[in-house]
């Protein structure tokens, strides 16, 4: 069918003659002009997508009423334990208004309100009736109500609504982590790794360039992103929430108990360096205000005198060094002069002890010996290598290095006064991370606090060989007998089935040379053998009159232990480890005494 | 039929093998595919149905279609005054019992189905129109006829505006006016009967409580904008402004199926149905809708013959009274979509998602295909 077939059909119409002459000179026209509104259609097309497309874009924009500047808040990232749970985490919390002027009077509007905030319809519709033109309510109302709220905006055109995002951050382990977590307030970091990560966990707010529809959302124009969006990063802890929350609970228990100061337990898997706890009290609720110094985490931001825990340091190092043979034996007279001072053992005179009876007995004469073996350039090299004197680098603030003078007038002094943890200082987890070398080898490994920042593993590193194998295990197996031994400083802490490992320490606080009080230290492995993890207590200051590490730290450790074999499910020994040849180094020991 | 019209000798004219009119009856079905897409594209972003709805509709128009399209012309024309019967029932029980949407009450519920009965009405006016002419045949050079036909007419114009309907009583006014045209009226009534509408829609528009505020709102708006270049984003010219935004972006290619992102992000207002063609401008861009233009103007020029071919009076009105309302429809819709019409609540033909809609569509190519 072609033009001329119609007009052959109208012309033998009009033939035809009849009323259709006239219909379908009148019908052409029609024809046409629908034809020229088509053309008209496809014109406008033509002019807005293509030869003008920018221009009406651009006006669109120019004009300034429906173009708006909105900044994408980036969602600020998690922080999760390594069990997974929610350490820190944004909430989407909405601040609600209403706008009288601008929404439906009818009470099924209100009903449906109701419904989807939880306010009642009386509170909702009351500041109208009394003539206010607005009302915000303090407590935001949640995401779910939110999007419902949003949904019925929708539907009932209401413009007067306004829902506004609030930032609230929850820290659903409370106290408990506080002291490594730290806090957000108001939109600042305050401290912990929110404030360390800030930057990573915060990401990058965005800006677009668009327009508000008639429900108040907001529309971008792709062409007119003026900076990009970062969502910001969710940080992976090696802290386990179980282990985090006892250690908390247990470290509270012996501070307020004790009536200590402060008091610190740091949990360290020996084989990876992980932190599988740093507990400290006291410290500060996320939701309360914080008092005083309870921000200031004393297991990463103290310096104190590791004490007599660290003797078992000093006669590893001595053995490896060679200084002194595993069945040396040693006379202590009660104490040992050196150049400006003189060492007494606290308990009067040990008489002739091996290695054994010298660290469960704690003897500062032999430890003294020991040290004065190592001598004072490759003491402070042995220092140095424990990491003690540097940042532990976990990625917390204003993390501590540890202290020791290395221009001492009174060397010797000095030298001896170390091989029983005087005279130098470090921060507790600089200690656990120093002390778990001997339950891994001789390999201390690099303490890790954050085992993943956004996609981003921490590697597990190691910080290298402290001591060699053979030592590392004779003095672990020593500090076993802390524990075992009945004449052991840590006889009360025995957890039946399982075989533990430790050292009590029990420093002096001296300020101006004189002694202030006591830090109460123990450090032990769960369980002796094959550990799961080092752990390490220090209870500052005790008051409560007791203030020896067995009995005031002690029991922090034994708390903890029993945590960890439930939560790691450790069988016990006799069920893990094989009787006899297995075990040479205690036979060896047991037949020198 | 194809037996009468090779005895009608215009055999020669049909353009199929079966008696049917292939052209007229592709070129919708292929309206109705790219309406199902686009409407499919809008569901992808909103968790909605609307594409599954429109295939089901479609799938009862054909039903419809197959029923107007065996019901033979001239057994409606007996039928006519029964018709014209229901025709004002059904608009009378809309304003009585209609469910209102908004501020208007333009539908019916039957069961669990909505029922816009202002579709129905377009049909059945362009048949009772055609049966009124094909009674004076005779007489149709006369003025007493065609004041007769306007006041066939008038009654259903009426109570549509009353629901109230602008856009469709704007449509049966059209459809009034070209049937009887294609009747054969004499030209020179018409210049008198614009000047008489005009004033009619003068004295509605000056007096106060004649129009519903939402109408008067939207026409102002069209007025302001076109007169003084002044837009409301958030008013009345909120949803083709957004259209517009749409239609833009779409450029010349288009951003491409599925991938609208002012469709994406639910801007405009009904889109599914009124403003189905900003889908099309923004994905299918300038030649995607230059393509549904003309695939519209081939649709229509297989209507428009379908005038010519028709050799009864009944079949040239009613073929005539169906072109008035699909074109008015279309272009109206069009020239609301580009913005530059106002913002009429009118669908576009076998596009926009609904099933009344959807229906007077495929049943109107059901009496054009046997209009000969």
């Amino acid at each position: 069918m072609d033009w001329g077939q119609v007009k052959d059909m109208s012309r033998r119409i009009k033939k035809s003659g009849g009323p259709s002459k006239s219909a379908v000179a009148m019908t052409r026209p029609v024809g046409w002009m629908l034809g020229l509104g088509f053309l008209a259609a496809a014109l406008s097309q033509a002019n807005v997508q293509v030869v003008n497309r920018r221009t009406v874009m651009t006006n669109a924009l120019e004009k300034g009423r429906y173009e708006i500047e909105d900044d994408l808040m980036a969602r600020r990232g998690s922080i999760f334990s390594s069990d997974g749970m929610i350490m820190a985490q944004n909430q989407d919390v909405y601040r609600f208004q209403l706008f009288y002027d601008r929404l439906p009077k009818s009470p099924g509007f209100f009903a449906e309100l109701s419904l989807a905030t939880g306010i009642s319809v009386d509170d909702l519709r009351r500041p109208a009736m009394l003539g206010e033109k607005k009302r915000a309510w303090k407590s935001p109302i949640v995401g779910s109500e939110a999007k419902a709220v949003r949904s019925l905006m929708r539907r009932w055109n209401a413009d007067g609504v306004s829902l506004e995002k609030v930032l609230v951050r929850s820290y659903p382990l409370g106290w408990t982590a506080s002291g490594i977590v730290g806090l957000v307030r108001a939109d600042k970091a305050i401290n912990g790794l929110e404030k360390s990560l800030d930057s990573e966990m915060g990401g990058q707010d965005g800006e677009v360039r668009g327009f508000i529809d008639r429900t108040g959302a907001f529309m971008a124009v792709e062409d007119h992103d003026l900076q990009k969006l970062v969502q910001g990063k969710d940080v992976t802890l090696t802290i386990d929430s179980i282990l985090q929350n006892e250690a908390s609970l247990a470290v509270r228990h012996a501070v307020e108990s004790n009536n200590a100061e402060s008091g610190a337990a740091v949990a360290i898997d020996p084989k990876t360096g992980d932190i599988l706890a740093m507990a400290n009290y006291p410290t500060f609720d996320p939701e309360g205000t914080i008092h005083d110094n309870e921000d200031m985490n004393v297991a990463y931001r103290a310096l104190f005198e590791p004490g007599s825990t660290f003797k078992v340091m000093t006669l590893a190092k001595t053995l490896d060094m060679g200084g002194y043979g595993q069945h040396d034996r040693m006379q202590c007279g009660g104490s040992i002069t050196v150049p400006g001072k003189t060492i007494r053992c606290s308990h009067g005179a040990h008489g002739d002890i091996d290695w054994e009876k010298a660290i469960a007995e704690s003897c500062n004469v032999a430890a003294s010996r020991w040290a004065q073996k190592i001598g004072t350039a490759e003491m402070r090299q042995f220092v140095t290598d424990l990491g003690l004197l540097e940042k532990p680098n976990l990625g917390l603030p204003w993390e501590m290095a540890g202290r020791h003078n290395e221009n001492d007038p009174a060397k010797a002094m000095q030298l001896a006064n170390n091989g029983f943890g005087q005279a130098m200082n470090a921060t507790p987890v600089a200690l656990a991370s120093a002390y778990s070398s001997l339950a891994n080898g001789g390999i201390r490994m690099n303490p890790r606090l954050l085992s993943k920042v956004g996609d981003q593993e921490t590697p597990v590193k190691e910080a290298g060989r402290i001591f060699s194998v053979e030592t590392s295990e004779y003095v672990r197996e020593l500090m076993i007998a802390t524990i075992e031994k009945d004449f052991g400083t840590g006889k009360g802490l025995r957890i039946s089935g399982y075989q533990l490992a430790g050292k009590t320490g029990t420093a002096q606080k001296l300020q101006g040379g004189r002694m202030v009080g006591y830090v109460s230290n123990f450090v032990g492995m769960v369980p002796a053998h094959d550990p799961k993890a080092v752990i390490l207590v220090m209870i500052n200051d005790p008051k409560g009159g007791s203030y020896y590490g067995g009995s005031v730290a002690g029991p922090v450790f034994a708390r903890l232990a029993k945590t960890v074999i439930r939560r790691y499910g450790i069988a016990p020994d006799s069920e893990r480890i094989p009787r006899g040849p297995k075990l040479p180094v205690e036979i060896s020991a047991g037949d020198g005494r | 039929m194809a037996t009468a019209a090779r005895n009608q000798g215009i055999l020669l004219e049909k353009t199929d093998l079966r008696g049917h009119d292939w052209g007229l009856i592709l070129s919708a079905i292929a309206l109705m595919i790219v309406g199902i897409f686009s409407i499919y594209s809008i569901d992808s972003d909103r968790n909605s149905s609307f594409a599954t709805r429109q295939l089901i509709f479609s799938a009862i128009g054909v039903v419809v279609f197959y029923i107007c399209n065996k019901v033979k012309l001239e057994f409606l024309k007996s039928a006519a005054p029964f018709l014209y019967v229901v025709n004002l029932g059904i608009l009378v029980a809309t304003i009585l019992v209609g469910k209102s949407r908004g501020i208007t009450s333009r539908w019916i519920e039957i069961g669990p189905m909505q029922f816009q009965p202002s579709e129905v009405t377009k049909l059945i006016l362009a048949i009772t129109l055609a049966a009124y002419f094909a009674k004076r045949e005779d007489k149709v050079h006369e003025i007493g006829t065609y004041l007769g036909a306007l006041l066939h007419a008038a009654p259903i114009l009426c109570l549509v505006l009353l629901q109230p309907h602008l856009g469709a009583t704007l449509a049966l006014l059209f459809l009034t006016l070209i049937g009887c045209t294609s009747a054969g009226v004499p030209g020179k009534f018409f210049p008198a009967t614009l000047v008489a509408i005009t004033a009619l829609g003068g004295a509605a528009w000056f007096t106060p409580g004649l129009m519903p505020d939402y109408m008067r709102a939207r026409v102002d708006q069209k007025v302001q904008e076109l007169v003084f270049g002044e837009r409301d984003p958030r008013g009345a010219g909120y949803q083709q402004h957004q259209a517009m935004l749409a239609i833009g972006s779409g450029g010349t290619t288009g951003t491409g199926f599925f991938r609208g992102e002012q469709k994406a992000g639910g801007v405009i207002p009904e889109q599914e149905s009124d403003f189905i063609f900003s889908v099309i401008g923004e994905e299918g861009g300038f030649f995607g809708s230059v393509l549904v233009i003309v695939l519209f103007g081939i649709f229509f020029f297989f209507v428009w013959r379908r005038m010519f071919l028709a050799q009864t009076m009944m079949g040239r009105v009613v073929a005539g009274g169906l072109f008035a309302v699909l074109a008015f429809h279309t272009i109206v819709n069009l020239a609301m979509v580009l913005s530059f019409g106002p913002v009429v609540g009118l669908w576009l033909p076998f596009m926009s998602h609904g099933g009344t809609a959807l229906w007077m569509c495929m049943g109107a190519v059901g009496f054009l295909d046997q209009c000969e």
